[in-house]
């Protein structure tokens, strides 16, 4: 036990002496023992800076922590004595405001950038109305049904806008939902082809940015019409439109294909007068993708294109 | 030298062509603070633009508001040139954030002594 405490003093007493900056000597132990009690003190503050230090690094810590949970109002304290830890503690204080600030600054952008979106949206249903109404005072059936596909096309577009600023990305959409929401907006225009069969075999979240989607909303837009339109007629049997999208290595391929009447074996794209296969020749050229025709019961169409295309 | 100015955070006075602003010990600096002090160097210079030199080593914080304030972004800077003297931890701190992220309109330097400081002022003494 005696010993135990002897090499105890002893630690002590050279703890002190490097406290105090002055060479250990050899002493006695009731020396030693004197000479500690004599500057114990300088121990205890020793330890009760080093649980200070502690706390006010904890407290720092905490700060930090809480600007992780975007509550930048949190401050560090300063004390009066202008030491590092003051320091410190200014230069987090500092950084929180910086960071508060750009904060509301990226929220008002947001802000402003939906507002944008939801009033594109708006303007082109307006537009659509307005062709509506257009419409309705046309005898000309071909002219009235000239008038629904070009209301299709803006609606194609405004959902685009609408899915920007109903989700948080502002410069992408997840594409896999707009394509099954596009097709079944349009089915529901013709509606009275209801027992035509939709089929989806989309591949989840794939994203693309507003003018690649915009242009590919509107090829698929046209061929689905085309597909209500033209595919089938009343002999055809279990009619079926089936959309299937997929991507690879930064690549995306899409395929309508439907059971109907086929194209004729001499169709070319390129050859063609009527307008919904020059806008999808258009923007084929524009997301410079390549489309591909083809009739095995009934049409195929495949398009692929590299994502982001556009810049 | 001229006459001092004073208020609860600063002191400030014109000596040799330069404008002195010395911050009081544990000197917290709000806008009205960092307002106070521009109406201060404006009073000493008169029609003349002057180089200010403030010495921020017993600063104890400044708000953001105050920070920018003294940028002078988007008003008349009172002054030609800006050297600070940073000597203490918080002073430090501050003088560098001021500096990066506030980007005073006026040529600004940091130093940690008040001789380099006047020295590198003093060719924008003659105005």
């Amino acid at each position: 036990m005696d010993s135990i405490n002897t090499t105890y003093q002893k630690e002590l007493y050279k703890l002190i002496c490097r406290i105090k900056d002055i060479p250990p000597k050899k002493i006695s132990f009731d020396e030693m023992e004197s000479f500690i009690a004599e500057n114990i003190n300088d121990i205890e503050y020793l330890i009760s800076c080093k649980e200070s230090c502690d706390k006010r690094l904890r407290e720092m810590a905490d700060v930090i922590i809480s600007y992780s949970n975007k509550e930048f109002n949190q401050k560090a304290f300063i004390s009066d004595s202008n030491n590092e830890f003051d320091g410190l503690a200014v230069g987090i204080n500092m950084l929180g405001e910086e960071l508060d600030s750009a904060n509301i600054s990226l929220h008002e952008k947001e802000v402003l950038l939906k507002e944008i979106h939801h009033r594109v949206k708006n303007n082109l249903q307006l537009i659509s109305s307005l062709i509506n109404l257009q419409s309705s005072i046309l005898d000309d059936k071909e002219a009235k049904i000239q008038f629904k596909e070009c209301q299709d096309r803006i609606k194609s577009m405004a959902l685009v806008h609408e899915k920007l600023y109903r989700t948080e990305n502002f410069s992408q959409i997840n594409f896999s939902h707009y394509v099954i929401e596009l097709v079944k907006e349009i089915s529901k225009t013709y509606s009275q082809q209801t027992n035509i069969k939709l089929n989806f075999d989309v591949k989840p979240n794939i994203f693309l940015d507003l003018d690649t989607s915009i242009s590919v909303g509107l090829i698929i837009n046209e061929l689905i019409v085309n597909a209500f339109k033209h595919a089938f007629n009343e002999k055809s049997i279990e009619p079926k439109i089936d959309v299937l999208i997929d991507d690879q290595q930064e690549q995306i391929f899409v395929k309508i294909l439907d059971n109907g009447n086929g194209v004729k074996d001499d169709f070319n794209i390129n050859n063609t007068s009527s307008l919904g296969l020059t806008i999808i020749t258009s923007l084929i050229e524009q997301i410079e993708g390549d489309i591909n025709f083809k009739s095995d019961n009934g049409t195929q169409v495949s398009f692929s294109f590299k994502k982001q295309t556009l810049s | 030298m001229s006459e001092l100015l004073e208020n609860k955070e600063f002191k400030t006075w014109l000596s040799d062509n330069i404008i002195y602003t010395e911050v009081k010990l544990n000197a917290v600096i709000d806008l009205e603070a960092a307002r106070d002090n521009s109406r201060m160097v404006r009073e000493l210079s008169g029609e003349k633009k002057y180089p200010l030199l403030v010495d921020l080593n017993n600063i104890k914080s400044i708000t953001k508001e105050a920070r920018e304030h003294f940028s002078m972004k988007g008003r008349d800077p009172y002054i030609n040139s800006l050297a600070m003297v940073i000597k203490s931890p918080i002073s430090r701190m501050i003088g560098n954030y001021f500096i990066n992220l506030s980007s005073p309109i006026v040529p600004t330097k940091l130093f940690n002594s008040k001789e380099r400081a006047i020295k590198w002022l003093t060719p924008y003494t003659n105005g």
